[in-house]
């Protein structure tokens, strides 16, 4: 009997000693801009001892819709907080139709969100409505990795809301995964357009993406880019600064991204620490008429004046220096819609039905932030 | 007396005893270091701390919006009249490094906008010390249309012939969508909304003007009718039939 009040004594002691000490080894939470709903702490895996954990801002705006501030992201709990993001939004979709004309800017509006209830953000699979008009989720991500009999399903926590530009809805969609990746992505829905619903157009939404890597100044931008040194088997990838403040073409064949690495900012390996924006194309990118369209990458100087996808050209002229300093990261997605008889049928001069959901994106990923994965044992 | 079973632990089971004893140190000890952390975290002292991002109130807004009006620069800029407002949004500003910014601190981003001229400024305010921050002058492109563009661009459309006999005679019935609010879907009301345009062509007028196309929705569906463009700047409707597709 005494053993046994001894094994439970022990047991309990175990557990409040190993509690506190796990309270003791974490790193404080970052002061943030924000308070409420609009802040979102969340650490993965959701159930158990921490491994990661996200801290950030949403807010809303007319027009363009959801934004991201201030996202911190935390290795471990005794690592420090990693500031990566001081700002992301859509700051236009640009819409232009085969025929030439019209030429649409659906962040030249001010539009509203649509409102957002259960049934958009089902609780009971792990949505929260906030607000009214914005959806959090948290949510397992499927596959983390698999080594033959051993396996391990990510988690992620998603925010998302859907502009209600006239006829189109625009789902604007962020998602923070557990390994430290952010997905960017908008998702084009709802009514084609009145009197030409049939006609082929392109939805390019052009983000603008203030990376803040471990706070700011001090970061560069990197071009990497992979090339096949043909004819002959073996290949390359470099990863040249870009000393000026420019506009670039992504190539699906040369893997390019921008990485953007800061001076003072390495591992616990001493390896150099950066986030790479990589796109994520449904099919491909479109280039206009219209020179802001013309690149898919840009790379300003931070400018709190310069928000504005559409006056890109002028803001990169004359180019300004963009190496240890506070740099700004822009990228052009392309939803190339071709109607089809899915979109919906003509009913009496109206047309009934709804397109479904057409996705385009991005990926910053996580490269030499952690020492290794900590979701492997 | 259920502390007194302590006393009677057998020598062989002493061992195990100081075993509890060190975790029993340890849990003090963390116990103890807890309070030390907190007083570290930079987090605010009270729930209730406004934070600089947090979505301002009524009051916050109106003042904000009376202070940037009321402004100097902005009197100068835009005169006195007929001014409108286009968004008021709380806004963070950034210092030379993420140590140095002011969590707390309340500034306000208003966008004002005067039709006539067309022009805008972008107006930040800071609540804190009750004063305008900065002044930046907005050309007409950078100005975000509204409802007001939306609801005067119907009322030009309404005073054409061919919108007459696309909308039929419930054409004034239309309501101009509201924005930041929403249409209802399910809604069986008529409601106007639009989209702003620009073109590429030199010859036509929105390439430089303020355009907004019309779109027509009754009750879940769009009107499948003509293309109704209404030249803000011009004053001024356009309304073409569609090329068969």
């Amino acid at each position: 009997m005494k053993t046994f009040r001894y094994a439970s004594l022990a047991f309990w002691v175990l557990v409040l000693g190993l509690s506190s000490g796990a309270a003791m080894a974490q790193t404080p939470p970052p002061s943030m801009p924000c308070s409420g709903a609009n802040l979102v702490d969340q650490k993965f895996p959701t159930v158990g001892p921490e491994v990661t954990h996200w801290r950030l801002c949403w807010q809303t705006v007319a027009g363009n819709g959801l934004l991201i501030h201030w996202a911190y992201f935390r290795t471990a709990p005794s690592a420090p907080w990693r500031f990566i993001l001081w700002d992301g939004r859509v700051s236009e979709i640009f819409v232009p139709y085969h025929t030439g004309s019209p030429r649409y800017y659906d962040v030249g509006f001010n539009f509203g969100l649509t409102s957002i209830g259960n049934a958009d953000c089902p609780p009971n699979l792990g949505g929260t409505v906030l607000a009214g008009n914005v959806c959090k989720e948290v949510r397992d991500r499927g596959l983390s990795w698999k080594a033959d009999s051993q396996v391990y399903r990510g988690q992620e926590v998603v925010l998302w809301a859907a502009l209600a530009a006239a006829n189109y809805n625009y789902v604007m969609e962020w998602t923070f995964r557990d390994d430290g990746i952010i997905l960017g992505r908008v998702g084009a829905t709802s009514h084609n357009l009145p009197g030409r619903e049939m006609e082929t157009h392109v939805h390019n939404p052009i983000w603008r993406l203030d990376v803040d890597l471990n706070g700011w100044p001090n970061d560069s931008v990197a071009l990497g880019t992979h090339t096949e040194n043909l004819p002959g088997p073996t290949a390359t990838d470099t990863e040249p600064i870009i000393p000026l403040e420019t506009g670039l073409q992504w190539s699906p064949r040369a893997f390019r991204s921008l990485d953007v690495s800061d001076r003072f900012l390495v591992n616990g390996r001493k390896d150099k620490t950066s986030y790479q924006l990589i796109p994520l194309p449904t099919g491909g990118l479109s280039q206009h008429q219209e020179a802001f369209t013309r690149n898919d990458f840009w790379v300003t100087r931070y400018n709190g004046a310069e928000m504005s996808a559409r006056d890109l050209v002028s803001y990169i002229t004359p180019p300004q220096s963009v190496t240890d300093t506070d740099i700004v990261l822009w990228y052009k997605g392309s939803v190339h819609h071709h109607p089809r008889d899915e979109d919906g049928e003509m009913v009496n001069g109206a047309w009934h039905g709804v397109a479904l959901v057409m996705w385009t994106g991005f990926m910053l990923k996580p490269h030499n932030l952690f020492d290794r994965t900590p979701f492997y044992p | 007396m259920k502390l007194l079973w302590f006393s009677f632990i057998p020598v062989s089971k002493r061992v195990g005893f100081s075993f509890l004893s060190a975790l029993t140190a340890l849990v003090v000890f963390g116990a103890l270091k807890l309070p030390a952390q907190e007083d570290r975290q930079s987090e605010p002292s009270t729930a209730t701390e406004r934070r600089a991002l947090d979505p301002l109130v009524a009051e916050e807004r109106a003042y904000a919006e009376r202070l940037a009006r009321s402004d100097t620069q902005v009197k100068k800029l835009l005169g006195e009249t007929g001014i409108r407002v286009i968004s008021v949004e709380p806004t963070l500003i950034k210092s030379e490094s993420l140590e140095r910014v002011d969590r707390t601190a309340r500034y306000v981003e208003v966008v004002l906008f005067r039709p006539e001229g067309e022009v805008g400024a972008r107006v930040t305010v800071d609540l804190g010390r009750k004063a305008v921050a900065q002044v930046q002058r907005l050309t007409s492109s950078q100005i975000p249309m509204t409802s007001d563009d939306l609801a005067e661009a119907f009322q030009l459309a309404l005073r054409d012939a061919q919108v007459q006999e696309v909308l039929g005679s419930d054409a004034k019935s239309f309501q101009v969508q509201g924005a930041p609010a929403e249409p209802n879907p399910s809604s069986p009301e008529n409601l106007v909304t639009g989209l702003p345009l620009r073109s590429t062509d030199p010859k036509d007028p929105c390439a430089k003007h303020r355009c907004l196309e019309l779109l027509f929705r009754r009750g879940a569906d769009f009107l499948s009718g003509p293309s109704v463009i209404a030249d803000l700047t011009a004053k001024r409707v356009y309304v073409k039939r569609r090329k068969p597709q």
